[in-house]
């Protein structure tokens, strides 16, 4: 599985663009991983800094939000979220 | 008004050229900002009499913790809308809030329309009405310089002078026409240029020089000191002033969020070109600030324009942002930085909102080639991704050079209910759509919206967290947001800062001014507000159930997919219960 990171994003994970991970079940557990590679709570990361998270392009309001079931192919891309003021 | 007890309103009457103050204890329960606007407009309004009818009001207002703490920065404005025939009401950063607050009035309400073509002059202690005669007509720039050149006060820094203007498109009713602020900031949306222009009101300048005491210096010295410091090193507004809201394209874009082509699909197979990223290498030349902002979030792009044969060349630089890019680019197919500035500058000099004027060239794109209108209307052949044929259809629009220019000035609704092609004009409630095709939370937040606007309630915002869709969640959340967003334009901060002042913080600030107000007081002035505004759009005529969404938005896929129609008018139907049980409520 890909998971992509842009912009922002890549304040909180080292500069990386992107990594390869085994198959998780979900996103919570892929969150979980992300945590666990880069020391951080990304689960509050993630909800402080509103990231979009698209699975194979498409945005998870509509996937099934964090329980979206994963597959071993899929790509994940996490996007700073669009704002303005 | 900081330090005293009562709100500070300066009446102006253009057509008695009466001037007179009230203080007004009465509006302290609105804190200041949107709230005074709210009720000194209900209390002006003439219901009865047609939108740009000289009675109706014109109202600006400052907030309750304007300038004294950072990015707080933001002026009101509340007027009718010409463009959406109800509640108007937009907001600008540049000088003008610390200006008004040095002359020392809170709040300014202009009525009456001046006998002949006028500016207006406010300084402490001195308004008068002058001569506009030799102004009128001239472009956005030429106003500025002439307005500069002659309002000057004696021992007057220019930093502590503000000055609007508008365009040939005010002056001629269009019915988006902006309001120019300081050069780079804008009144832009709904049309108060219009409005000030029916009122024969060319610009207006503020001057002010007071100082203002402080009176709990050390708690709020520590204060400021927090919050200059959350602004400046943390991240919350690092990507503000680093690319600014371009930055917003590829998010979009990826997802599948972003208009493209008058809507015909959601992403742009160029955007790559028009990203913050391009325009930070090829154009943007140098960042500002609003006056008390320490951020710096406005981008200065500039190109190089020839004028004329035999190496010819002008410097043209204007203020870009993602609805800008948006609007003029993308909703156009352009995918040219250079074209973009100019499409920019273009709007600018005529005095246009860039996004209305951007959706209605898409909508008269789209319907040109569709064969609803012809070359003989439109005059150029419109083309997306062909800015010089939109370039001279502008000023057309600007200039209202035949019938249908003149029915286009009106909105893309106003528009399609004279050519057809009301499926595709992308308007809701009759103002043109922001750059957001996110989802449900988007769309029915722009429906039922106070001002029908992206702003409102954030409804984009919801679209794009990592939550499941559910319909009642949505409907709630927008209330709520709605409600807490009348809250902190009552101070009147920049929205870009809203992260940093979380419910304490304003409590804080507030009380290091004089104020002693909790959470639930907060809330309570949200309400209270938002209540007011409904009332005005009730007193307007608009019914939230009243709403068309065109087709299009049914049609091509949001950032979360094609969106249900039935589901949409669903949660309208929700949300308009729930304004009505409020609006009966007892209390706020
Ligand atoms: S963040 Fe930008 S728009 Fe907001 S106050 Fe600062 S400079 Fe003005």
């Amino acid at each position: 599985m890909i998971v992509m990171f842009y912009g922002e994003v890549k304040k909180f994970t080292n500069g990386d663009n992107l990594i390869k991970v085994d198959a998780l079940y979900d996103l919570n557990s892929l969150i979980d991983k992300l945590s666990e590679l880069y020391s951080k709570d990304f689960h509050k990361i993630v909800t402080e800094n509103e990231w979009l998270i698209l699975i194979n392009g498409e945005a998870t309001t509509t996937t099934g939000a964090m329980n979206t079931r994963l597959k071993e192919h899929d790509k994940i891309e996490i996007l700073p979220m669009a704002e303005t003021g | 008004m900081i330090n005293e007890k009562y709100i500070k309103v300066l009446y102006i009457n253009l057509e008695t050229e009466k001037i007179h103050i009230e203080h007004r204890e009465d509006l302290m329960q609105y804190l200041g900002g949107v709230g005074i606007a709210s009720k000194l407009f209900l209390e002006n309004l003439k219901p009865d009499l047609p939108p740009m009818d000289a009675e109706q009001p014109i109202v600006f207002a400052i907030g309750a913790a304007t300038y004294v703490f950072p990015v707080i920065t933001k002026t009101v404005a509340m007027f009718i809308s010409p463009l959406t025939g109800e509640l108007g009401e937009s907001y600008a950063g540049a000088r003008l809030a610390m200006t008004l607050l040095m002359a020392g009035y809170d709040a300014v309400v202009i009525t009456g329309k001046a006998k002949k073509q006028s500016y207006l002059s406010i300084a402490t202690n001195n308004v008068s009405v002058k001569d506009a005669r030799a102004i009128w007509g001239l472009s956005v720039t030429e106003v500025g310089q002439y307005i500069r050149d002659r309002e000057r006060h004696k021992g007057q820094a220019d930093g502590k002078r503000s000055i609007l203007y508008i365009g040939p498109a005010g002056e001629n009713g269009v019915s988006f026409a902006g309001v120019t602020v300081d050069t780079y900031r804008h009144f832009g949306r709904l049309g108060l240029g219009a409005c000030m222009g029916a009122k024969n009101l060319k610009a207006i300048s503020v001057y002010g020089n007071r100082s203002i005491p402080i009176l709990n210096h050390k708690k709020y010295l520590k204060l400021y000191q927090q919050l200059y410091k959350k602004s400046t090193v943390t991240e919350y507004m690092a990507k503000y002033h680093d690319s600014g809201t371009p930055e917003n394209i590829m998010p979009l874009n990826k997802g599948g969020g972003l208009p493209t082509r008058n809507m015909r699909t959601n992403s742009f197979e160029e955007a790559g070109r028009v990203c913050g990223e391009s325009f930070a290498l090829k154009n943007l030349v140098r960042k500002m600030s609003c006056t008390g902002c320490p951020v710096g979030c406005i981008h200065i792009g500039m190109y190089r324009r020839e004028f004329d044969k035999g190496h010819e060349y002008e410097a043209i630089s204007v203020s870009y942002d993602y609805e800008l890019i948006f609007a003029l680019g993308i909703f156009l197919g352009i995918s040219n930085t250079d074209s973009i500035i100019a499409l920019i500058n273009e709007v600018e000099e005529y005095g246009l909102d860039a996004i209305s004027t951007g959706v209605c060239l898409g909508w008269a794109t789209d319907a040109l080639e569709k064969g609803y209108i012809t070359d003989e209307d439109t005059l150029v052949n419109l083309q997306f991704g062909k800015p010089e044929a939109y370039i001279t259809a502008i000023g057309n629009l600007a200039k209202g050079v035949n019938a249908f220019y003149q029915a286009l000035g009106k909105g893309s609704r106003h528009a399609a209910s004279i050519y057809g092609g009301g499926e595709f004009a992308m308007q809701i409630a009759g103002n043109e759509m922001a750059g957001y095709h996110t989802g449900y939370g988007s769309l029915v937040g722009a429906a039922v919206g106070a001002r029908h606007s992206h702003l409102d309630n954030g409804g984009y915002s919801l679209d794009q967290n990592n939550e499941a869709f559910d319909e009642d969640k949505y409907v709630d959340a927008l209330f709520t947001e709605e409600c807490e967003r009348c809250m902190t334009n009552s101070l009147i901060m920049c929205l870009f800062a809203r992260k940093i002042y979380d419910r304490q913080t304003i409590i804080d600030s507030l009380n290091a001014l004089g104020w002693t107000l909790t959470d639930e007081d907060l809330t309570a002035i949200g309400r209270r507000i938002y209540k007011i505004k409904l009332e005005i759009k009730k007193a307007l005529g608009f019914r939230q159930m009243g709403v068309k969404i065109p087709k299009r938005f049914f049609e091509t896929p949001s950032m979360n997919g094609i969106l249900d129609e039935d589901v949409v008018k669903s949660m309208i139907r929700k949300y308009s219960e729930k304004t009505e049980e409020f609006l009966t409520s007892e209390g706020d």
